[in-house]
């Protein structure tokens, strides 16, 4: 017993390691002020532990300075405000379209409902990079929301719909009918029941739904940076992609970018952490 | 329904507005130029434009709105605006795509009729001939670039005048014990191979022909071996290790570009100078990119933007742009100015620029860079002789350079500027909508309208949405792999363009998975075995790995919330700087993990080598990315699982592996079951990952289908192509969820 | 207050065989009606049905004299007590009890009126502000009781309310239910299949099997003629014995005694039958008939006792005194009167107006 335990805890250890070392890459870059992407100098003649010490992603001296140039540099903070409400409002957008959908799928029957379903994973198949012009020419040439945030966030919450509805239709189908069919039996209308019994029973789901819709839309750059045709609307990934150019790359400001964004994120799923286990998994499971 | 329909309008106009707000609408007198700079390059240009507005632009009654685009997505974002007469007046980009622009006809306008022959007296010879295509002028150039020897003065005080010189000195400075280097450079970059390259004749011959197994080439092959030979260049050389080494005193020279000069360290004392010259006393000669002003053939001011190209090239700008922007202005009259006079640097940079040969600008020239990387490589590697390298290279260009000539001249007929319209594609998703109803429309109307106007009204604005925005587009790529579509003939009408299922003959017959030389890594049956073998590994190891995390983290214990926190940290950060601290990491000589494989003792792998050591990179990156989300997934499949299962279990005396076996597993498969599929169709379809890491590597071994698709539809423009890959990735994932169990019997647990 | 009429009412799912193939019940107004079977007779669709969860395949459904085969459940005014009581769990018991009242747009300050009367009545008022999560079973069965009181509906479904509670529970809840009906005096329909909450509960019993009606009476008349075998075994604890008989002439030959009929009983009887005797009509004494058979198992239920007698293949439980328990392994003689005795064909139906008088000679059973 005291043994398995003690390999538990040293599995758990080692994962944890290994999660978070090339995490402390990015963060060590990030505060180190210079540019040079991950690369490890064992000074020579050096003992084990002094090796040990060099392979740490310690930086050699802690800097602010592609913090500073990061802001200074770029209307960055302008950037992460659109990209904050650009992904707010397609979590909003996506979770509702979504949850419609999810619902309907899960507790009405009608046709087309199944090949449905199936069309949802067949638009999973399909690399994105192919879809670029053809979502030009729709939304900058038809629906002429070039440049808007409306476009984006169109774009942004239907491609996120898939894993969605996928999600949460196997999560409404875990929740026990009866509670939906005694609000059905005091009047309640099917919106109503929807509105008022049903979504706040799939928190955990819609949880992780939000979760997903919000990084979709955080971390999209090509579409962004195609739609967009004014600086001040860009969104913090097409930002971020300035440092990455043709012949050279500013990883230092790349990885300060990167760490003041994914704060957000992580900050988020800290947040929602309590609903991501029954979130992610309730779908598939009956009670 | 009240209630919905009522957030859903509060939602819309919300959005609406907030939009509108920062929208405005584009004036008639706007003059708009796209460029990718950024930092002192942009903060020039921008007080050009300020300059120009305020004068040239202020009495003209014009004003340029500029507008920076990251270098990333810059190419498709012309590619998606010009040719559908929308994007800027004026961009500015790297000579070498005028060729390809020029052919297919509704990218850039030529400028002949503008161009005065006392303008074009402002630039040298060469970098006037880099903006010609076929005879026409398609452009003015700007600033150009080239790469020169940067030496570090403090370890070589003067720089070499020869390569023999170059290299001696190198060896002195190599301790390659202590990482250190006497030479670094993007050796297999075929950027920086046109160094020697040139000095062989270079690519093309002078009409054009491809000459990459030219006696010429073959000696810069050879030349490459012998300077590795020395041991004083490091391997796998990337940018970013070229710069970090010289920055850390490890590399008393490299050869690099202006580019690299903002980032090197202030403690380090250097020089440029040009590159020596080879033993029979040529010079050697790289490729010099030249960046130009190009006038979009759909501008609405062309007069207004071309006096702004005219100012970008003056004297004056060009001063600016050398001495704020740090650039290498085109224009020769910035060298005669003292203020760059004294600056060694830029002379130098200049200097180089009279042995330099523009990127030939050619449209052929786009279908070498990545042949020319893999021959490269395998020259590098010891894979192939020089010999074979260039012979395959040589065969292997010039047949996808006949198909695109093929084409031209099938075009040469039916010119056409404008972009095909789209509209008749609308027939595909009204097709579908027609599929969904029929065969169930009987019961449709027996099982009663109520119920379905419910659901519909539920279901609606996702079907709509899903319609326009995903399945739209991806009919579109389906239709597109019945087509001959490249870059070329898009504009062209769909009937003219019909092939039929020829795309898909042509890859599904390609049997040749070997010949001589080996495996032909870019047939598809071997890329379908890699990507067969890709996604099974993945999913293994994630699942596994998920399963036991979870199984460890099932039972309390001090500090579990943290760790599952931390754990699930590769999901919350963007992969895309993920993928590239793995790729850091395992660098064969400064990559983090061959150093703990020293310390332990071990000898160092060469990860992007061998087929199976490059396959693990990607493996190992993705498993990271991956495995949080699996063991979230059945973290909760576990806590579903009732305890008194385990109790009964032990009370019969069963072992805990019987009760893993008996009760675990089976009661998580139907957590599992769609987890699995999505994970499938994702690993299946993960781009970044092997794109970022192993790029392929070795010589496109790695590739998967979807990367493959990718270098097909965008290194060598063969669109119609690249759709029938993915068409094919598209069908086998469909056979595969169908395989697994219908779909929505996966979903519902049979009631 | 209304009465509910089901006319040939068919449900049927797919293409398969109907559910149930056709079922006539009239439930009176003010009736408090059980309906029960084992389960998969179709006694929850059938109350499905009423409630409007489950569409009427065919046939006619009333409630009062609506026809409500295409009304919407909610429109039928009709409350449902569910087996997992459905409390919405994200609500107080408050909110719980509200939802009904507020979704057809009751003033708030009548919603509140309505709610605490109907908390007082079934003592919920310490518990209105906390959740469902926090209660205990009976307490959440109390809380969906009262959601479906305070709508004061037409109708009353209960779908197996109690099955989730433990013994003691269950009978302070089953005389909760009575007293409701009693003093509320709403039509209910009441779905088990534990047949002492049938006997208890019911006005009327309506006993289903197999989709279809078996018997529909008072329990004094499905307990004391029944209709054939399934409802003769179904009512009481425990069940009636049946066992197969011979009729030859006038007597009438059993695995466990003989006798001699009356003509006219004898005349109307098949010479193949089965006999249906409750145990708790057997005893030692008395000036009846007898029968024999082998103590094979003794139960102690307290105050009496269960003794499982075997004659050949055949067994039957009798119910007894304590003190007339025979012992285990012996040959055991019971009295029983033969007017007890109950007649059905072979198919189970019972065969009318067959009642045994007393012979007066009561023969001695062959021998086992």
């Amino acid at each position: 017993m005291t043994i398995l335990n003690w390999l538990r805890g040293l599995f758990i250890l080692v994962m944890v390691a290994i999660v978070l070392y090339p995490v402390l890459w990015v963060v060590s870059l990030a505060f180190s002020g210079g540019q040079s992407l991950a690369l490890v100098s064992v000074p020579e003649g050096a003992s084990f532990f002094e090796a040990l010490r060099a392979l740490l992603p310690l930086p050699q001296q802690w800097s602010l300075a592609n913090f500073e140039g990061l802001l200074t540099e770029q209307p960055f903070g302008r950037w992460l405000l659109n990209s904050l409400i650009i992904a707010a409002a397609t979590t909003i957008v996506g979770v509702l379209l979504a949850c419609s959908a999810a619902y309907a799928l899960s507790r009405f029957r009608f046709p087309g409902r199944e090949r449905g379903l199936m069309l949802l994973l067949v638009s999973q198949m399909f690399p994105a990079t192919l879809m670029l012009i053809p979502l030009y020419v729709i939304i900058v040439e038809w629906l002429q929301l070039g440049n808007t945030w409306l476009g984006l966030i169109a774009v942004y919450s239907i491609t996120a719909l898939p894993f969605c509805v996928w999600m949460l239709k196997g999560y409404f189908d875990s929740l026990p009918v009866d509670i939906e069919e005694a609000a059905l039996m005091e009047g309640a209308s099917p919106v109503a029941i929807f509105w008022r019994i049903a979504l706040p029973l799939a928190k955990p789901a819609i949880a992780v739904t939000a979760l997903f819709s919000f990084l979709t839309a955080w971390n999209e750059f090509i579409l962004a940076s195609i739609f967009m045709d004014e600086e001040a609307l860009y969104t913090v990934p097409v930002g971020l992609r300035f440092f990455v150019s043709d012949f050279s790359a500013q990883w230092g400001y790349f990885a300060a970018g990167s760490v003041l964004v994914s704060l957000p994120v992580v900050i988020l799923f800290l947040g929602l952490q309590r609903f991501l286990v029954s979130g992610l998994s309730a779908g598939a499971v009956k009670g | 329904m009240p209630d919905l329909r009522k957030y859903l309008q509060i939602a819309a106009l919300w959005l609406l507005g907030a939009s509108a707000l920062l929208a405005g609408p584009a004036s008639a007198e706007e003059i708009r130029l796209w460029h990718a700079y950024r930092g002192e390059e942009k903060a020039a240009l921008e007080n050009l434009l300020e300059r120009f507005n305020a004068t040239v632009g202020h009495n003209s009654g014009h004003t340029v709105i500029p507008l920076a685009i990251p270098f990333d997505s810059y190419a498709d974002k012309l590619s998606a605006a010009l040719p559908r007469g929308r994007g800027p007046d004026l961009f500015i980009f790297a000579h070498d795509r005028i060729g390809g622009w020029a052919l297919s006809g509704n990218t850039i306008a030529a400028v002949d009729d503008f161009a005065s022959a006392a303008i074009l007296e402002r630039f040298p010879q060469p970098l006037r001939d880099a903006m010609s295509f076929e005879g026409k002028l398609y452009g003015l150039p700007f600033n150009f670039k080239s790469v020169a020897l940067i030496y570090n003065r403090d370890l070589v005080p003067e720089p070499p005048a020869t390569a023999a010189d170059m290299l001696a000195l190198a060896k002195r400075h190599t301790d390659q014990a202590r990482g250190h280097f006497g030479l670094a450079f993007e050796y297999t970059e075929p950027f920086y191979h046109g160094a020697l390259l040139n000095a062989g004749g270079g690519a093309f011959s002078a009409d054009g022909e491809l000459q990459v197994d030219s006696s010429g080439a073959v000696g810069a092959l050879h030349t490459l071996r012998e300077w590795l030979a020395t041991g004083a260049l490091p391997s796998e050389p990337t940018s970013a290790l070229v710069s970090g080494l010289f920055n850390q005193g490890r590399a008393a020279m490299v050869i690099n570009g202006p580019w690299m000069l903002s980032e090197i360290d202030p403690t380090i004392d250097y020089g440029v100078a040009p590159l020596p010259l080879l033993d029979n006393g040529e010079p050697l000669s790289p490729w010099a990119a030249v960046e130009g002003l190009f006038l979009s053939p759909a501008s609405k001011h062309p007069q207004a933007a071309w006096a702004l190209v005219e100012f970008l090239t003056s004297d004056e700008a060009a001063l600016e742009m050398a001495t704020t922007g740090k650039q290498l202005p085109a224009n020769s009259a910035a060298f005669s100015f003292p203020e760059v006079q004294q600056n060694p640097v830029a002379m130098a940079f200049r200097k180089q620029l009279d042995t330099a040969q523009p990127i030939p600008n050619l449209a052929e020239m786009t279908l070498l860079w990545t042949p020319l990387r893999t021959a490269l490589q395998r020259t590098v590697k010891g894979t192939a002789t020089p010999e074979e390298a260039a012979r395959e290279l040589q065969a292997g260009v010039q047949q996808d350079i006949d198909t695109l000539r093929a084409q031209q001249q099938a075009l040469t007929n039916q010119q056409n500027t404008q972009a095909a319209p789209l509209w008749p594609w609308l027939l595909i998703p009204a097709g579908l909508i027609a599929f969904l109803l029929t065969g169930t429309r009987r019961r449709r109307i027996a099982a009663g309208l109520q119920e379905h106007r419910t659901a519909a009204s539920f279901v609606g604005p996702a079907a709509i949405g899903m319609l326009v925005l995903v399945f739209f587009p991806l009919a579109y790529g389906l239709l597109l792999s019945f087509t001959d579509t490249t870059m070329f003939n898009e504009h062209t009408p769909l009937s003219s363009r019909w092939a039929g299922l020829d795309n898909y003959v042509a890859i599904l017959s390609d049997w040749r998975i070997w010949n001589e030389s080996g495996v032909r890594f870019d047939n598809f049956y071997w890329t379908l075995g890699i990507t067969i073998a890709w996604t099974l590994v993945n999913l293994a190891l994630t699942v596994l790995l998920g399963l036991g995390l979870a199984l460890a983290l099932n039972k309390p214990f001090r500090g579990r919330n943290l760790v599952r926190v931390l754990l699930i940290l590769p999901w919350a950060i963007p992969n895309y700087i993920t993928a590239l601290i793995w790729k850091g990491l395992f660098h064969p000589q400064f990559g983090a993990i061959n150093q703990f494989v020293v310390l332990l003792g071990g000898d160092p792998v060469a990860w992007f080598d061998t087929v199976t050591a490059s396959f693990f990179t990607g493996v190992i990156t993705n498993v990271w990315l991956g495995f949080p989300f699996m063991m979230l997934v059945i973290l909760g499949g576990l806590q579903t699982i009732p305890s008194d299962l385990y109790e009964a279990a032990r009370m019969e005396g069963a072992s805990r592996w019987q009760q893993f076996r008996r009760i675990t597993l089976p009661m998580l498969r139907p957590t599992l079951l769609p987890a699995v599929v999505m994970s499938v169709i994702w690993t299946f379809n993960m781009f970044n990952v092997i794109y970022l890491v192993s790029d392929g590597a070795p010589a496109g071994a790695n590739d998967i289908l979807i990367t493959k698709a990718f270098r097909i539809g965008f290194e060598k423009y063969q669109y119609a192509y690249a759709s029938a890959y993915s068409t094919i990735v598209l069908l086998l994932l469909l056979a595969y969820a169908i395989w697994q169990t219908r779909v929505t019997r996966m979903t519902e647990a049979a009631k | 207050m209304a009465s509910i009429s089901l006319k040939k009412i068919v449900k049927q799912y797919g293409q398969q065989a109907a559910t149930i193939p056709g079922l006539d019940l009239e439930i009176r107004d003010g009736e408090f009606m059980v309906l029960v079977g084992p389960s998969g007779c179709g006694k929850s669709t059938t109350l499905r049905m009423i409630a409007g969860l489950e569409s009427v395949s065919d046939g006619e459904l009333r409630i009062g004299e609506r026809l409500v085969n295409d009304v919407a459940a909610g429109e039928r005014n009709i409350a449902m007590v569910f087996q997992s009581y459905a409390l919405y769990p994200h609500m107080t018991v408050f909110e719980n009890m509200a939802f009904g009242l507020r979704v057809r747009k009751t003033p708030d300050a009548k919603v509140r009126e309505q709610v605490e009367a109907t908390a007082r009545a079934l003592g919920l008022e310490p518990l209105l502000q906390r959740k469902p999560g926090e209660l205990s079973g009976g307490q959440r069965q109390r809380v969906a009781l009262g959601r479906a009181l305070v709508r004061n509906p037409d109708v009353f479904l209960f779908d197996e309310p109690l099955s989730n509670l433990d013994a003691e529970l269950r009978t302070q809840m089953r005389a909760e239910i009575a007293r409701l009906h009693r003093t509320q005096g709403t039509t209910s329909v009441y779905v088990t299949h534990d047949q002492v909450e049938a006997m208890t509960l019911g006005d009327r019993i309506a006993i289903m099997n197999g989709g279809r009606l078996m018997q529909v009476g008072t329990p004094a008349e499905l307990y004391s003629a029944p209709d054939n075998t399934f409802v003769a075994q179904f009512m009481g604890s425990p069940p009636m014995n049946i066992f197969s008989g011979q009729r030859d002439g006038t007597r009438l030959r059993t695995a466990f005694f003989e006798i001699e009929l009356p003509t006219a009983t004898a005349a109307a009887l098949p010479t193949e039958l089965q006999v249906g005797l409750r145990p708790e009509c057997l005893s030692t004494t008395g000036t009846a008939a007898t029968l024999n058979g082998r103590v094979e198992m003794i139960e102690c239920l307290g105050h009496e006792g269960l003794a499982y007698l075997a004659a050949g293949d055949t067994q039957l439980r009798a119910k007894l005194a304590m003190e007339q328990l025979p012992q285990t392994g012996t040959d055991a003689v019971l009295r029983f009167n033969p007017a007890d005795l109950y007649f059905f064909d072979t198919n189970g139906e019972r065969i009318a107006a067959t009642s045994v008088e007393p012979a007066g000679t009561a023969l001695e059973t062959a021998g086992a």
